[in-house]
Formats: C-alpha cells, sequence, structure tokens
C-alpha cells in the first residue's frame, strides 16, 4: 500500500509534529513498505462476535475520586517542571 | 569475592553474616560504574549521594536485626520509571531536564525493602525500539561485543545487569522489550502477567501492555524482585487484586511430569543454525529433568507482530499526546509570541517537532494514521479482534500444556548501525515475544547458550498469573546448567 506526501502532511497536522521536507520523503518511503506488512491482517476473517473484541474476565474497577493534601514540596517540584510561570500558575501562549 | 558477578542470594548471606555492609557494596558498585559507564553508556545518570544515604539506612536496619530479602542490595532502574526529586528522561530529549515530582509504586515497594538506587538505564526512546540506538543521549554498547547492540528497550538495564553495575534491575516490558535485551545480553529477564506489577509512575507507551518487571542473573533472583514490587495498587485500576505468592518458596519444586509445549515452526530455517541447536539443547535439557515435550501450534502468532504494529503505535499517539511542552518537557519560548490561536499550534508543532526523535515521530504518525477517520475499522478495530484470535490460542494451547517454550529472539545482538534505517526489520525482532504481550501471559528469557562468544536466550512462557510456576521451570533449568554463569570480560 502506498502513501502520498500530501497524506504524510496531513496526519503530521493531526499529530502536532513539525516535520522537514527529509522527513516527509522518509516517513513516506516507511510508512508504505511497514503498512504493506500489516495489511496482511486484512486476510484474517472474523466474525461479529470477535469484532466486540471485550475479554469477560475484565470487571471495570473504580474508586472515590479522592483528593489528598500533598506537600508544598511536592506543588513546587510539579509545577517547576514548567517552562512558563507566573506565580504559581503555568502560562500558555494566548489562545483567543 | 567477585561482587560484580554474585547474584542477590548470595549477596545477602555476606550481608547476613557482616562480611560486607551494604555501604562498602554501594562503593564498589560506584566505583564501577564510574570505571565502566563511559566504555558502555549503561547509565544515564547516577546518584552517588542518595545511594551512599540509602546505604547507610540499610545498615542501620540490619544492625537493628532486620533482614529483608533486598535490604541494602544495590540496583539500577530504567529511565522511564519515576523517582521522586530525581531526573526521569525516558530516553528523550523532550525530557532531558525533567524531574519526576513523585515515585513510581514499584520505586516507593523497593524504598520499603530497602534496596539501594544507583542509577538510571539507558532505553530507546520511551521505550520505542529493540536496540537502545533511540535513546536521544547515547548508544548502548553489547558488553560482550562493543560494536553491538545490547538489544531494547531496556538494553541498559540488561547491559547493567551483565557488566555488574548493580546486583538487579527493573525495566518495562511493551512487546519484548525485557525479554529481547535479556537475550542479546545473557541475563534473565522477567515479563510478569500485564496488571501483575503497578504501572503507576512508568512513563505510558502502550497502556494495554505496559509491564515492568525484574531483570537479574537468575530466575531465583527475579522471583525475589517480582515478590517486592508485585500487587494490586490503588493508583493503578489495572493491577491485579491476584494474590501475591512467594515467588521463591516453592522454586526448588521437581518438574517431573509437567507437560511442556513447543512450536515447531519457530524453530524453522529463520533461526541462525546455532541458536537452532541452542534451543533444542535447552528444550532436552527439561525432557531429562522429567518433563514431557508436547508439539503443539499458535496459528495466529504470525499476526502478532502486524497486530503490535497497529495497536502500539495507536496508543502511542495517545499517550504521547501529553507531551506539548507546555506543563513540562522541551519548549520553545514563547512568551515574546503567540498573539494568536495559530500562535498556540505553532508551539505545538515546534515542541513536539523539536523534542521527539525519529522513531518516536514515526509510532505517533502510524497511530494517528490508524486511528484515523475512515481507517479505523480497517485497522485499530480490526487488529482488537485479532488479539483475541491470538488469545484464544494461547487458551486453547494452556488446556493441553503447562508451559511453551520458543527462542527468544531468531539471532544474537546484532551491530550498532546495521538496521537503523529498517524499522520494519526491527519491529520483527520481537517476532516470538509480541504474542505473550498482547495476550497479557507472563513470560521470561534465561540464556541457554553462546554463539561466537555472544548469548542467546530461551523464552518460557506460562498461562496468566502462573509467574510461581515459570520462575521453577527456569530455575530447575538454572540449576542443572551452567549458561547463566557466563560473563563477558570488561
Amino acid at each position: 500500500m502506498s502513501i502520498t506526501k500530501e497524506e504524510i502532511k496531513k496526519i503530521a497536522q493531526l499529530a502536532r509534529l513539525e516535520l522537514n521536507d527529509v522527513e516527509i520523503a522518509k516517513y513516506q518511503k516507511q510508512f508504505s513498505s511497514i503498512l504493506g506488512y500489516i495489511d496482511q491482517i486484512k486476510d484474517v476473517r472474523i466474525s461479529d462476535l470477535d469484532i466486540l473484541g471485550l475479554n469477560s474476565e475484565i470487571v471495570n474497577q473504580t474508586r472515590v475520586d479522592e483528593v489528598f493534601p500533598g506537600e508544598p514540596e511536592d506543588k513546587k517540584l510539579a509545577l517547576d517542571q514548567a517552562p512558563e510561570r507566573e506565580a504559581d500558575q503555568i502560562k500558555v501562549g494566548r489562545v483567543i | 569475592m567477585k561482587l560484580e558477578i554474585m547474584t542477590i542470594k548470595e549477596i545477602q548471606v555476606l550481608l547476613r553474616n557482616k562480611k560486607i555492609t551494604s555501604l562498602e557494596l554501594t562503593e564498589f558498585f560506584l566505583k564501577r560504574i564510574k570505571k565502566i559507564n563511559p566504555k558502555l553508556n549503561i547509565c544515564l545518570s547516577v546518584f552517588e549521594k542518595s545511594a551512599r544515604r540509602e546505604a547507610q539506612l540499610a545498615d542501620i536496619r540490619i544492625t537493628k536485626g532486620e533482614s529483608g530479602e533486598l535490604l541494602g542490595i544495590p540496583y539500577l532502574l530504567k529511565d522511564n520509571i519515576l523517582v521522586k526529586g530525581l531526573k526521569a528522561t525516558a530516553g528523550s530529549k523532550m525530557l532531558e531536564n525533567y524531574i519526576a515530582p513523585y515515585d513510581a509504586t514499584v520505586v516507593q515497594k523497593l524504598k520499603q525493602a530497602g534496596a539501594v538506587l544507583l542509577g538510571k538505564t539507558n532505553l530507546d526512546e520511551f521505550a520505542h525500539g529493540a536496540s537502545t540506538e533511540n535513546s536521544a543521549f547515547s548508544v548502548t554498547k553489547n558488553p560482550w561485543d562493543l560494536e553491538r547492540v545490547p538489544g531494547g528497550s531496556s538494553g541498559g538495564s540488561t547491559a547493567g545487569v551483565i557488566a555488574g553495575l548493580g546486583v538487579f534491575a527493573l525495566g518495562s516490558d511493551t512487546g519484548g522489550s525485557i525479554r529481547q535485551p535479556a537475550s542479546f545480553c545473557g541475563v534473565s529477564g522477567l515479563k510478569p502477567s500485564y496488571g501483575r506489577v503497578s504501572r503507576y509512575g512508568l512513563m505510558a507507551m502502550t497502556s494495554s501492555t505496559d509491564v515492568i518487571g525484574p531483570i537479574a542473573k537468575t530466575a531465583e533472583d527475579c522471583a525475589i524482585v517480582l515478590k517486592c514490587i508485585a500487587g494490586q495498587d490503588n493508583f493503578d485500576l489495572t493491577s491485579s487484586a491476584k494474590k501475591v505468592s512467594d515467588y521463591s518458596k516453592n522454586i526448588d519444586k521437581k518438574i517431573k511430569n509437567l507437560k511442556i509445549g513447543v512450536v515447531r515452526e519457530f524453530l524453522g530455517d529463520d533461526l541462525a543454525p546455532d541458536i537452532k541447536k541452542g534451543i533444542l539443547e535447552a528444550i532436552s535439557v527439561f525432557e531429562k529433568l522429567g518433563a514431557q515435550i508436547v508439539d503443539i501450534s499458535l496459528p495466529f502468532n504470525k499476526y502478532s507482530v502486524p497486530v503490535y504494529c497497529i495497536i502500539t503505535p495507536s496508543e502511542v499517539s495517545s499517550n504521547l499526546a501529553r507531551f506539548d511542552g507546555i506543563r513540562y518537557g522541551h519548549s520553545l519560548k514563547y512568551s515574546s509570541k503567540g498573539k494568536s490561536a495559530e500562535n498556540l499550534n505553532e508551539i505545538y508543532l515546534r515542541n513536539r517537532g523539536e523534542g521527539f526523535g525519529a522513531e518516536a515521530k514515526r509510532r505517533i504518525m502510524l497511530g494517528t494514521y490508524a486511528l484515523s477517520s475512515g481507517y479505523f475499522s480497517a485497522y485499530y478495530k480490526k487488529a482488537v479482534a485479532v488479539k483475541e484470535k491470538i488469545k484464544e490460542d494461547f487458551k486453547k494451547a494452556f488446556t493441553k500444556v503447562d508451559f511453551i517454550l520458543t527462542p527468544t529472539s531468531p539471532h544474537t545482538a546484532f551491530k550498532i548501525g546495521q538496521q537503523v534505517d529498517d524499522p520494519l526489520k526491527m519491529y520483527l525482532e520481537d517476532v516470538f515475544l509480541t504474542g505473550p504481550s498482547l495476550a497479557g501471559l507472563p513470560a521470561i528469557s534465561i540464556p541457554v547458550g553462546l554463539a561466537k562468544n555472544l548469548p542467546f536466550g530461551l523464552q518460557i512462557i506460562a498461562d496468566n498469573f502462573m509467574e510461581e510456576g515459570l520462575l521453577n521451570l527456569a530455575h530447575n533449568f538454572q540449576k542443572n546448567t551452567e549458561w547463566h554463569k557466563n560473563s563477558p570480560k570488561l
């Protein structure tokens, strides 16, 4: 299966990845070979029952969404990872 | 006393009998890391100060009469697992300066047990790969041959154990990332059942198959570490409530009359001749120990890599969406920009375009494609259905046999750079390994031979949550052979 340069560019946009021309050409080539290989799963005949794909042994687990009081040090550690900050808030580029 | 080749079990005795202190042990490994790491690029970071402090605390506990199995034992941790206050890069430029704000559950448990963290090991970026060449920082060398890869993605952890830079290590396995490098480096590496070990604090890659597991010199050591890190965790609701066994308690049990399945198709001509011979010899060892060898077939296994090539990138594209460079991670300066909505998108594009390496981008793109409108049914939905078929294969097999044996890898470690431009070839490294991952089954790789002075492994697969039997079988092999005692000259 082949894939066009335009398709690669579209996927990169959807994935929020900036790619240069060299990368686009490389991924175009590699995608064709990987998708060609993956396509063999189309040969497998699957019934509607299989499509459900749900394992009956799996049961949903839930827990109460509790807030645990953190140490001020933990809060600082988490906030310190943000590249742009103002006081205790993370700065984001203007959206509106 | 050659500490670098000793097992947890052997070092425990030294510590208990006061032949050595944890601090002396820690100093030994720190010195060895200093000497060997520049040549092999195994550790991305080393924590001398905190390691000494942890060792001193362990020594106090030992003096007070405490005797935990991991108390005072120095270890290495894959750098995609979080330790509060320490760097966690995942081998990515995206997280080059990231400091973890909390401990992974496994780290918490090891801290309580008194194990001493020496350093964090190299990996393929975000655990994407089978050679550790995808790390943004350095290529780890295989200690057996410095021109070859250690395998991956837990290549730093497996190389670290065989090079004697730590007594044991933790890795993570999503589709073979503990077992394949364990085979290339000649160590024992266990991928526990999905849900046996909490994933809290492990950077998510493929949440439906990610598992943390032990890497050590013997299956018995893997059992000791697994007992410590396994168990249900409120912070990972996919962790299992099943009782954690004392995995080393019955490890010596005889294996007579066990039924072991062998898939003949897996021992075909794709296998290097030396490896085929070694695997057949290993199978005969189990036979001599009284096990019954039964031919089985896994007809859907041939689809496991293609299925993995859809499910994994799909989950990766979603899990790696969190890296936007705004809350954490690689970021270009944007305070001076950002006047309009277009610019926010530009920030995302640039941060992610610069921060991720080639393989991470490839997987994000493949996943985005497989999940995109118009392709979702043909790829993702179909892959999930075929995954059920692969699971069924194993289920059927385990009605006839207790365990399944396969080669871990079709060959020994390849040369650095040899297949970096062929992603498909890289994905096929895990041809025997992705099946158990997709089915959530426990599997271990143990060394069973050397081909041209390079180690190779045998994979043993067990039914869900049958780690106790799996480790018992692997231990029986190691009690009767010497392969696990080999180590490279460094």
